[in-house]
């Protein structure tokens, strides 16, 4: 059976996270969210395994965060893109583009 | 800075791992309950959406665990880990390990011996004050090969009288005396100094004077200063010292002053005689020169 929600590539998940946060702060939950919205629905995403990938990226600098309050009156983490994470978006967003191309060529040989 | 951040992590993580537990704990109990909620509204009943949420989340335990480490935890841990395994490697390997523990150890050890030396010698500035200003001056004698020799008495006198490059100039000599008196005879070590020698080297004694230019000369020269030293521990550091005898082989000799405690007297044989201290000096007498016995080019009379 082909699985119709594909696990995301190794590494994919970061440029996400930074994409969405490159929306505006928001929480670890309010991130896995917009990334689904974004998506869909089309990708299947271990919930859990945003944090890790959250934390590491935050120790890049890349992103930053503090306690705030969510929308429901609760505490929350918020986090927010650097400077230096919006750099790293932009870069990472070329070469995911040039990846893709790439891959789409090798795919459309006949 | 990234590096900073994890860094920071890292420490913070080693001092206090129960908060970035409790961090990890809560942000993962906030996400679980707004999904839970979430699923309550699309019409679960609440332990359905509790499994649901949990299901989607992932192993948490696992999950937390992992993000625990991103954040610098564990580092303790790996540390003693592989500080038990590098323990563990020495004593199975015990010949590489006394190479090792040897080659350390005489690598520290010159390095060390070195640093003492140089320290002394190069380094630490003489122990008087203005040192830049200082020199130490040796007569030379190529027919008998020295180039460092002291001076005769009468040749120091013409040059400190004669010379102008120079502030001041001192000379000092050393012998050894029997000190007599109270208490048991002792063998002390007694420098000959020129009046200049105390002024020169900017030192105040700490009880009573140095010598007078007129001590220098022969009958009025029986007059001593003690080291701190001699005056702590033959004369239990009596405050009144001053105006007593001491008896140095055989010359009764009146006790002027006592010098402070820091005072060094110079080596004249280290390799450089103002920086290295001389070994101990127990007391100064003022040199004295009689004309009709000195002879200019050759040594002082021995005064003993």
């Amino acid at each position: 059976m082909v699985k119709q929600k594909p696990d995301l590539p190794q590494g994919t998940l970061d440029l996400l996270v930074l994409k969405a946060l490159s929306l505006g702060p928001m929480h670890g939950y309010g991130i896995g969210q917009r990334i689904q919205q974004l998506a869909e629905d089309m990708l299947q995403i271990e919930e859990g395994t945003l944090y890790p990938a959250v934390y590491r990226i935050e120790q890049k600098g890349w992103i930053e965060s503090e306690w705030g309050v969510s929308d429901n009156n609760r505490r929350a983490r918020f986090y927010k893109l650097t400077r230096q994470g919006r750099k790293q978006l932009a870069v990472e967003e070329s070469q995911w583009e040039h990846l893709t191309t790439a891959v789409a060529k090798v795919l459309q040989a006949t | 800075m990234a590096s900073w951040k994890a860094f920071r992590d890292r420490i913070r993580a080693l001092l206090d791992s129960d908060a970035v537990h409790r961090e990890i704990d809560e942000e993962m109990r906030f996400h679980l309950d707004m999904r839970a909620e979430e699923n309550v509204r699309r019409g679960m009943s609440p332990e359905d959406a509790r499994r649901e949420a949990e299901r989607r989340f992932g192993r948490l335990t696992r999950i937390k665990e992992m993000g625990y480490e991103v954040r610098g935890g564990g580092f303790a841990e790996i540390l003693w880990q592989d500080v038990r395994y590098g323990v563990r490697m020495l004593l199975k390997h015990p010949g590489f390990t006394f190479i090792a523990v040897l080659t350390l150890a005489l690598g520290i050890g010159v390095n060390t011996a070195l640093f003492s030396v140089v320290n002394a010698v190069l380094l630490r500035p003489l122990p008087y004050a203005e040192p830049e200003r200082l020199v130490q001056i040796y007569e030379a004698n190529a027919q008998q090969g020295f180039d460092r020799f002291a001076f005769s008495l009468a040749n120091f006198i013409d040059h400190r009288d004669q010379q102008t490059g120079f502030e001041q100039m001192a000379a000092y000599n050393r012998w050894n005396a029997n000190l007599t008196g109270a208490g048991e005879p002792e063998r002390v070590q007694v420098a000959i100094v020129s009046a200049s020698f105390l002024p020169l080297l900017r030192v105040q004694p700490l009880l009573g004077r140095g010598f007078m230019p007129e001590e220098e000369t022969p009958g009025k020269d029986n007059v001593a200063v003690l080291s701190y030293g001699l005056w702590q521990r033959r004369f239990g550091a009596d405050p009144g010292i001053l105006n007593q005898s001491v008896t140095l082989s055989g010359h009764v000799c009146t006790v002027v002053g006592v010098l402070p405690a820091d005072f060094q007297f110079p080596n004249p044989f280290g390799s450089n005689p103002l920086s290295e201290a001389a070994p101990k000096v127990d007391l100064l007498v003022p040199l004295a020169y009689d004309p009709k016995c000195g002879f200019r080019g050759k040594r002082p009379p021995v005064p003993e």
